[in-house]
């Protein structure tokens, strides 16, 4: 039998709902899960044993009496950049490293509200920014192969759902951190419209650029979550108050009839690991097969989101950082590396930075006018190794922080959604992403054109050989 | 291996460690040579990247600012307000 800590959510809440399993057994199978592969991972930095089982043992009284919420006795993991009352929230910082929030994130507040277990806050890149390890709190291996990075920042959520500590979990994103881990460790992952989620409560990075959103194994979940932690929160004012569909009920009849896709013809495709390309060509095939249309579009100006997005998230990042400026012996050493240098962007620079991202939004408009989602590579390769950091193709080695990121960033900059789903194994059994990526507040398209893929496919369900002998 | 958080595809040249430095002294930032170096690591990175935007025209007269980019996504992706939802 499979174990609960391996089931999705969607599938435990079927469980429950026929009272085949309780949150109480679902959270033990989870924490014994964790007992047994974080040695190998070190994905968790506060795990909440006791006061999960609390919250389970809560919500199986609820199964029974018929009161349960949406996502009662779900458990799930926390990026410990998400502020939670009463309990350490360290942004992957020595700095911070005994702060005990009295509020909660809206988003967190939200999913214990539904009745969501949570079970750990977990692994970060230091204030969501980082290279291959964090050195303050150890280094985050990949589930499908020790040796190479999680990728980041959402590492601990990366290797957490993937290695089946729970079955969702929160990320969160300013140029690819929900996305990249996603792709690396064989996750459904969405970077939700910018003001989707409210941030509320989220350590910030780049104002301009933060977004929150699930990290899941079945976009079923990532619906589900979604329509949870989605919604205006006057805590962050730039939060939309823009109507939260239902996406999880739209998924139950998906299919890709009448569905336009268009594939770019450029950029996105000039730097990526052949067998990430063809892995996505695969998952625009089985769109095709389904009923989708395939339309090839240009996005002349996407080229220019790299250089956007690094000179906002610099000069957001030293802006925030300027309290604690003085410190900076204490940050972590991938921040230390990039501080000084956030300090040094120019006024004029960002602001045309700024301004240039509504150029880059209109190339998108256009292709919006021909098609409902665009089809684009995750990460550009699979997760490289820690002594490698980067790909070598064609004779040129493209190094992991200037070059992977390079098919997210440009929805960070656009603000669009951006859906992360798995795609393939390599030949070497390492996990692929594809990005289906809709119109501002279009989750529910790509959600519905993944829900195709992966009903279709099973790739997404496949286990890192790490679980496999548990 | 590439160790480093930054990008580094370029040595920073002497030139641009002693402008950092002075606009260092100037704001009071106390910072390392290290940490200067990599500043001025950066800034050899950016540099190029950042030539491309300037080459981008936007006009005086052609309103486009900062805002606009949250607004074109509130308006769901679109420029102009559609025709129903204007006064």
């Amino acid at each position: 039998m499979t174990e609960l800590n391996s089931l999705t959510a969607t599938e435990l809440l079927e469980l429950y709902r026929a009272g085949k399993a309780s949150p109480s057994e679902a959270v033990d199978s989870c924490l014994a899960q964790i007992d047994r592969l974080e040695p190998q991972l070190n994905a968790v930095l506060t795990l909440l044993a006791d006061r999960a089982r609390e919250q389970a043992r809560a919500s199986d009284e609820r199964w029974l009496s018929g009161t349960a919420r949406p996502l009662e006795g779900v458990p799930f993991l926390l990026k410990d950049i998400v502020a939670t009352a009463g309990i350490r929230t360290t942004g992957g910082s020595a700095i911070y490293r005994d702060w005990v929030p009295t509020e909660s994130a809206a988003l967190a507040q939200r999913l214990e509200d539904a009745g969501g277990a949570l079970l750990a806050k977990v692994q970060t890149m230091e204030f969501a920014y980082g290279h291959e390890v964090n050195t303050t709190w150890g280094p985050m291996p990949n589930p499908w192969d020790l040796e190479r990075t999680t990728g980041g920042s959402s590492s601990g959520t990366g290797a957490g759902i993937s290695a089946r500590y729970a079955p969702i979990g929160i990320g969160t994103d300013t140029g690819g951190s929900i996305r990249d881990p996603s792709s690396f460790c064989n996750l459904t992952g969405i970077k939700p419209t910018y003001g989707r989620v409210p941030r509320h409560g989220v350590m910030p990075l780049a104002w301009s650029l933060d977004h929150a959103g699930p990290m899941t194994r079945d976009v079923r979940d990532a619906a589900l979550m979604l329509e949870i932690i989605a919604g205006h929160h006057p805590g962050d004012p730039m939060s939309s108050r823009q109507p939260v569909p239902s996406y999880s009920a739209d998924l139950v009849h998906a299919d890709a009839s009448g569905l336009r896709v268009g594939v770019p013809t450029d950029w996105f495709w000039d730097i990526v690991d052949p067998e990430v390309k063809a892995a996505a060509d695969r998952v625009i095939s089985e769109l095709e097969a389904a009923g989708a249309t395939i339309t090839p579009v240009a996005l002349p100006h996407a080229h220019l989101s790299d250089a956007i997005g690094w000179t906002v998230m610099l000069a957001e990042f030293g802006s925030l950082h300027e309290v604690t400026f003085d410190r900076l012996s204490e940050y972590d050493t991938g921040n230390i590396d990039a501080l000084p240098a956030a300090q040094f962007v120019s006024a004029s620079d960002y602001l045309r930075a700024q301004r240039l991202r509504n150029l880059v939004q209109q190339d998108f408009e256009a292709a919006f006018e021909k098609v409902d989602v665009l089809v684009v590579p995750g990460s550009i390769a699979v997760a490289p190794r820690f002594d490698e950091m980067g790909m070598t193709l064609d004779g040129t080695f493209y190094g992991y922080i200037e070059h992977y990121l390079r098919t997210m960033f440009v929805f960070n900059v656009t603000g669009l959604p951006a859906l992360s789903i798995p795609s393939g194994l390599s030949a070497a059994g390492l996990p692929m992403g594809v990005q289906i990526v809709a119109r501002p507040f279009g989750e529910a398209t790509a959600f519905r054109a993944a829900r195709v893929v992966q009903s279709r496919t099973e790739f997404h369900s496949a286990e890192p050989v790490l679980v496999q002998g548990t | 291996m590439q160790s480093s958080s930054i990008p580094v595809t370029a040595a920073p040249t002497e030139e641009t460690l002693t402008m950092l430095r002075a606009m260092a002294a100037r704001r009071d930032l106390a910072l390392t040579e290290e940490a200067l170096t990599a500043a001025a690591t950066l800034d050899a990175w950016l540099a190029p990247h950042q030539l491309a935007l300037r080459a981008q025209e936007l006009s005086f007269l052609q309103l486009v600012e900062p805002a606009h980019t949250f607004q074109w996504l509130d308006r769901g992706g679109r420029s102009v307000t559609p025709p129903a939802q204007e006064a």
